[in-house]
């Protein structure tokens, strides 16, 4: 007996089995095809977007800050001349200070002098 | 018998456009291979229906998000590999009753095939399993020796070899059982 032509018989039987009943398959349902790539892609946008505008809101000043800052703008424009003021005062703060104590007039000492000296000449005088 | 990739290929696409009909047609194709595979794996007609059934319900949702980096043939080939792989293990636990079920095609037919099991499995019972798998998709399901690679992620070279083995363990005990009888 041919050993290859009983194993070509037996693989034709085998090749003639076949799934005994049809496939019991749920019909897909409408719309659960795969989406295209846009349509998947758009909540991965909208999720990046929410990420930014949280991002963003974090780095904000919080609603004090930007009150305070605000206030500050009202009064800068408001008062136009408080800007010349401020440059006033740092021209002299920052000019040059002396250590030196200011001399009184020559003159002003001499004439203490003489007057002392006058008055206490009188006073001797009225002593004597 | 050849797999025609690229029909698959064309199912698939329309099947993940949404069309159902593309999916019935791509079941009717493969149907009688994985259930032919599954009758061998699990050596047991009504179960190899089963693991059928099992294997093309996750085809159902699993080919949706196919990303065409395999043959789809091979993908199915796998997942019914594993269903039967399941089965056999639920069943090392459960064994379920030997009775033939009276169910379409009829008992007598079911009956038949569980014969051409038996003796498919006399035969192959000697075989290591990628031995048995070669066999089978080479010589029982008139595969290539590409498309046997590809289905079971081998080199052709490895099936040509895997292939000598089997042929030659094959006929030493087809002559064993001509001199028995």
């Amino acid at each position: 007996m041919n050993t290859n032509n009983d194993i070509d018989e037996l693989a034709e039987k085998y090749r003639r089995l076949s799934a005994p009943v049809a496939l019991r398959l749920p019909s897909p349902e409408p719309g659960s095809a795969a989406k295209p790539f846009h349509a998947g892609l758009i909540p991965l946008m909208a999720a990046l977007i929410a990420i930014v505008a949280l991002v963003v809101s974090m780095n904000a000043p919080n609603p004090g800050e930007r009150q305070g800052s605000q206030l500050v703008a009202q009064w800068s424009i408001a008062t136009p001349e408080s800007s010349a003021d401020l440059s006033s005062i740092r021209t002299r703060l920052s000019a040059p200070v002396s250590l030196e104590t200011p001399r009184r007039p020559a003159q002003t000492r001499d004439v203490i002098n003489e007057s002392t000296l006058k008055n206490s000449s009188i006073e001797l005088n009225e002593k004597d | 018998m050849a797999l025609e990739p690229d029909v698959d290929v064309d199912l698939l696409r329309a099947f993940k456009r949404g069309d159902g009909s593309a999916f019935e047609q791509l079941a009717k194709r493969h149907q009688d291979r994985i259930y032919r595979l599954c009758a061998v794996w699990l050596f047991d007609s009504q179960l190899a229906a089963d693991a059928t059934q099992e294997t093309f319900l996750r085809a159902l949702n699993g080919l949706r998000k196919f990303q065409f980096r395999a043959k789809p043939a091979t993908w199915l080939y796998r997942t019914a590999q594993l269903v039967c792989m399941e089965f056999n293990r639920k069943r090392e636990f459960a064994p379920l009753p030997d009775v033939v079920r009276d169910e379409t095609p009829g008992p007598a037919q079911q009956h038949l095939d569980q014969l051409v099991l038996d003796d498919v499995k006399a035969l192959i019972e000697q075989l290591s399993s990628r031995q048995r798998e070669v066999v089978l998709l080479r010589t029982f399901e008139d595969l290539s020796i590409k498309e046997t690679a590809s289905l079971m992620g081998i080199r052709e070279g490895t099936v040509k070899a895997l292939m000598h083995k089997a042929t030659e363990k094959l006929k030493m005990r087809m002559r064993m059982r001509s001199a028995n009888e």
